[in-house]
């Protein structure tokens, strides 16, 4: 068990003002089995009420809509989180059925099949899935740029680069094609950088987070923000407005633990 | 009924500039086409002229076919008709299925007449139902704002035509009453010093003439 | 009969004349067309209406029932009545739609059932639309124009007055509504129906409104008035798909749509009709499962029968379909509308080898029906009336009570030799009479 500290940072610059710009951040950790929430504050720039949004998945975002004109959007969370290894039961069947984001083409279960036969049988527990994930470890390269939010599980495969969302989308479609219902979580790891996503697979115990950007199981250094059956319906930040801009989005994150903590 | 968005006000109010622009052309039209008959065939320069239209016609024929019935000219009766159309069929739920048939028969009339030779004849229905549609309007639209923007449209064109087409100022100023009447009891936003500017103007009688661009300046800058 | 066919050419003036259209996209541009009646009505008695009533209404609510606990327990999902395949991996089901109570639970208020009836006078249902089903508006204003061009055929038949669908609408509109005026959302102009949606907001005195009018504040949805004085709305009869409802919600790259609107459902604060995510429940692989829900629900036998019908997914129908495939009719159930209808006996053996390979590939993509063979009502062709195809559509409001339209729409396919009568593939319409004796 830790307790974590965040810092959740987005800016969004448009290359135009823009009005009624309705957004969607899911930046406050769910309170969970396995994750408390202690403390959290969120500001927005320019400054609007927010609203706390719950939607079909479970998730809770803040929501709010910025009328007047502006080219610059800013969020800022803060807050702390008592983290340990979670074993979640809201199990939903709709984790057992592809989307478009994670349906498998001939390579992807070409590669599903080879597993298999190096297993000696079909993937069922947690050991199957481990292999699974090494082998999709050792044959997927890690490389910022190459991919889009909008790259499904089979383009991402054929290329064999990609990032987390990557990740996590070619190894959901996986799970699935071999009979395991799986899911898409959102999150931040302890360290610096941006916000990760990673798997979590369905078994008797419960939802376990599996990373396959890292090749390894979550542990409590993983902190959950939102879920869903792929990255749409995952998706940290969702918005909308009126006029037209180039956006361009950067996010930073920091997690550290809170020493001194029994 | 009655509650109205910013868009349908505006499809109220170019509805009735609209269905107006065709009635009172048309009947112009009609004045300048006996004329056109024997006494002088190049008539219609002057109506072009008056209404600011471009002298894109060749000859008498040419203009009397393109300017009653092309859909590429934009100041066509046909394309006028057309726009009075497009902003009406939007609104059905303020104007009524009833009065919408008359603008609806507007257009069919004036699509039909197209391949007619007797041009006076084949488009009378025209005004008979546009007579009819603000008839309809009357008795039908609920709502008595609604039915202000639309007639605010209407004299709005009308009083620019009557100006244009060099109408008596007795006309004239009959048409600016009724305007200035349902003005006053709508809720779009419109420019005052405006409307006082083109009051003063039309207040020196025949004299109006005199200032003539400044009217109608101060006509177009109201809303 | 013989005044409506005399008249068929004033009923077909008036037609014109109050714009009874529907709009179709020609080489990308937008044509407007009138939509062809045909004067001679399909007469139902009141013995045989009196049965499809209640069959309709049971239908309905068994369907409603199953919507509520879809997205909610799933009860008959655990129960193992019906596979999680055909509800969870269907596009029409929404997982954003999860948890969500529609005001007075109901899920689909506006249901267009389409029926044949067989040479054997038995009726079939062929399909059930939960969405956007549309058509109410042609047969109520034909028949308030069939009234003024023929009275005397209404005079001697004792046909029921049909005039009441924009009253059965507006009470079911009102039942719902959460507090705020009642609204008609129509994507537009250009929409094949926007006929049908001005004409129903007028008939109802609703609003029509386009997605741009109305807004989302404090959890409430508004109706943006031109003068600053904004109407709260109580309920939303909204003739735009789901995937555009909210951008927020479902489609992030929609253009249209109320940004925030679904919040406003899911907090009980304004009225969807019908309900986002009713498609899993009128799916053709789910048609299937109709008569089970009426069963698992109501505790009784379905009066109205589905058309014969195999389902790929189960290994016996399976190979049934496969060893049959020359004499049914296949469907894909990802499609909507007339598409993606395939009738063995039109196909060649190559191309049935192709059909029964994909149906081997992708199981729960097809069912596959007995071709029913049903019955022509004659039309007026020129000077002869030739026999055509029809099929009825028939409108089930549920409100505080489900009811069924005394009417419908009756469609006739164009083509001699042509079973599929959906109006999106030419075609034209009949006025249903429902005769009150």
């Amino acid at each position: 068990m830790k307790k974590l500290h965040f810092r959740y940072e987005m800016t969004l610059n448009l290359s135009q003002e823009v009005v009624d710009h309705h957004f969607l951040v899911h930046c406050r950790p769910m309170a969970s089995e396995g994750q408390g929430l202690i403390g959290f504050s969120c500001h927005v720039d320019p400054e609007v009420a927010l609203n706390y949004v719950t939607d079909g998945f479970g998730n809770q975002g803040l929501g709010g809509v910025i009328r007047t004109p502006h080219d610059r959007f800013h969020v800022t969370a803060e807050g702390e989180v008592d983290v340990r290894v979670y074993r979640m039961r809201d199990y939903h069947p709709m984790y057992r059925f592809q989307t478009p984001y994670t349906a498998p083409d001939e390579r992807m279960l070409d590669f599903l099949r080879e597993t298999e036969r190096m297993l000696r049988g079909p993937i069922r527990g947690l050991d199957e899935l481990n292999f699974l994930m090494g082998r999709l470890y050792g044959r997927f390269v890690y490389a910022p740029g190459v991919t889009t939010t909008r790259t499904t599980a089979a383009e991402a495969f054929a290329g064999g680069r990609g990032v987390c969302q990557d990740y996590a989308h070619v190894f959901i479609g996986l799970c699935r094609a071999a009979g395991i219902p799986a899911r898409y979580v959102a999150g931040m790891m302890t360290g610096e950088g941006a916000t990760h996503a990673w798997t979590e697979v369905w078994t008797e115990d419960g939802w376990i987070g599996m990373d396959p950007t890292n090749n390894r199981f979550t542990d409590d250094s993983y902190i959950r923000l939102a879920h869903g059956r792929d990255f749409a319906d995952g998706a940290v930040d969702k918005g909308c407005f009126v006029r037209f801009a180039i956006q361009t989005q950067q996010v930073y994150v920091k997690v550290e633990e809170v020493t001194g903590y029994a | 009924m009655g509650i109205i968005s910013l868009e349908k006000s505006d499809h109220l109010f170019w509805l009735g500039r609209y269905a107006e622009r065709v009635f009172t052309t048309l009947d112009t039209f009609f004045r300048y086409y006996d004329r056109m008959l024997d006494s002088d065939e190049k008539a219609y320069e002057t109506f072009c002229e008056r209404l600011n239209i471009p002298m894109v016609y060749e000859n008498k024929e040419h203009f009397i076919n393109t300017y009653l019935f092309s859909k590429n000219d934009p100041n066509s009766v046909h394309s006028n008709m057309l726009r009075a159309y497009d902003n009406a069929v939007v609104i059905r739920d303020e104007l009524s299925t009833k009065t919408l048939s008359y603008i609806q028969l507007t257009l069919d009339c004036i699509e039909q007449a197209a391949g007619s030779d007797a041009h006076a004849y084949a488009l009378q229905p025209v005004t008979d139902y546009l007579y009819a549609f603000w008839g309809c309007l009357d008795d039908h639209m609920e709502d008595e704002e609604c039915r202000n923007i639309i007639k605010t449209g209407r004299y709005l064109e009308r009083i620019d035509l009557y100006m244009r087409l060099g109408y008596e100022y007795k006309a004239i100023e009959k048409e600016h009453n009724k305007f200035l009447k349902c003005l006053h009891k709508i809720g779009i936003g419109y420019n005052l010093s405006e409307v006082d500017k083109l009051a003063e103007i039309l207040s020196l009688g025949e004299d109006w003439k005199t200032r003539y661009y400044e009217a109608i300046n101060a006509l177009w800058n109201i809303f | 009969m013989k005044e409506l066919v005399d008249h068929m050419e004033e009923i077909n003036r008036l037609m014109a004349r109050y714009g009874v259209k529907f709009g179709i996209y020609k080489h990308g541009e937008f044509h407007e067309q009138l939509f062809p009646f045909d004067p001679l009505p399909r007469v139902i008695t009141a013995e045989e209406f009196d049965y499809l009533e209640k069959g309709l209404a049971q239908r309905v609510d068994a369907l409603n029932c199953f919507l509520a606990d879809i997205y909610s327990d799933k009860k008959i999902v655990k129960d193992g009545v019906i596979p999680e395949d055909f509800i969870f991996s269907s596009k029409g089901y929404l997982p954003q739609c999860e948890g969500i109570v529609p005001p007075k639970k109901i899920y689909s208020h506006i249901s267009g059932i389409d029926l044949v009836q067989g040479k054997d006078r038995n009726w079939y249902i062929l399909e059930d639309n939960l969405r956007i089903p549309s058509g109410a508006s042609y047969p109520m204003i034909a028949r308030s124009l069939t009234r003024q061009a023929s009275p005397a055929a209404f005079a001697s038949n004792h046909v029921v007055d049909n005039r009441n669908y924009a009253d059965m609408l507006k009470a079911v509109l009102d039942a719902v509504n959460t507090g705020g005026i009642n609204v008609v959302l129509t994507p537009g102009r250009y929409n094949a129906a926007f006929f049908e949606h001005s004409y129903l907001a007028e008939q109802t005195d609703s609003i029509l409104a386009m997605p741009q009018d109305l807004f989302v504040e404090n959890n409430k949805l508004y109706y943006r008035r031109y003068d600053g004085r904004d109407e709260q709305v109580g309920v939303v009869y909204r003739r735009l798909s789901d995937e555009y409802l909210d951008p927020l919600c479902f489609l992030p790259e929609s253009l249209i749509g109320v940004p925030g609107i679904m919040d406003v459902y899911r907090s009980g604060n304004v009225a969807l009709v019908n309900a986002p995510g009713n498609g899993v429940a009128d799916d053709k692989g789910i048609y299937y499962f109709v008569p089970h829900m009426v069963k698992y629900y109501l505790g009784e036998e379905a009066i109205l029968h589905n058309a014969p019908t195999y389902l790929a997914f189960y290994e016996k129908d399976r190979k049934f379909i496969l060893d049959h495939l020359e004499r049914l009719v296949v469907k894909d159930v990802s499609e909507a509308g007339g598409y993606g209808v395939i009738f063995g006996s039109d196909l060649t053996k190559e191309k049935l080898e192709e059909l029964r390979q994909i149906i081997i590939h992708e199981p729960r993509r097809f069912i596959a029906q007995e071709v029913i063979d049903f019955i022509d009502l004659d039309i007026v062709e020129g000077d002869e009336w030739v026999p055509r195809k029809v099929d009825l559509r028939a409108f089930v409001l549920t409100g505080e009570t489900t009811k069924v339209w005394p009417s419908g729409l009756t469609r006739f396919s164009r083509n001699p030799d042509s079973f599929v009568v959906n109006s999106s593939q030419g075609g034209g319409f009949k006025d249903t009479w429902v005769l009150s004796r």
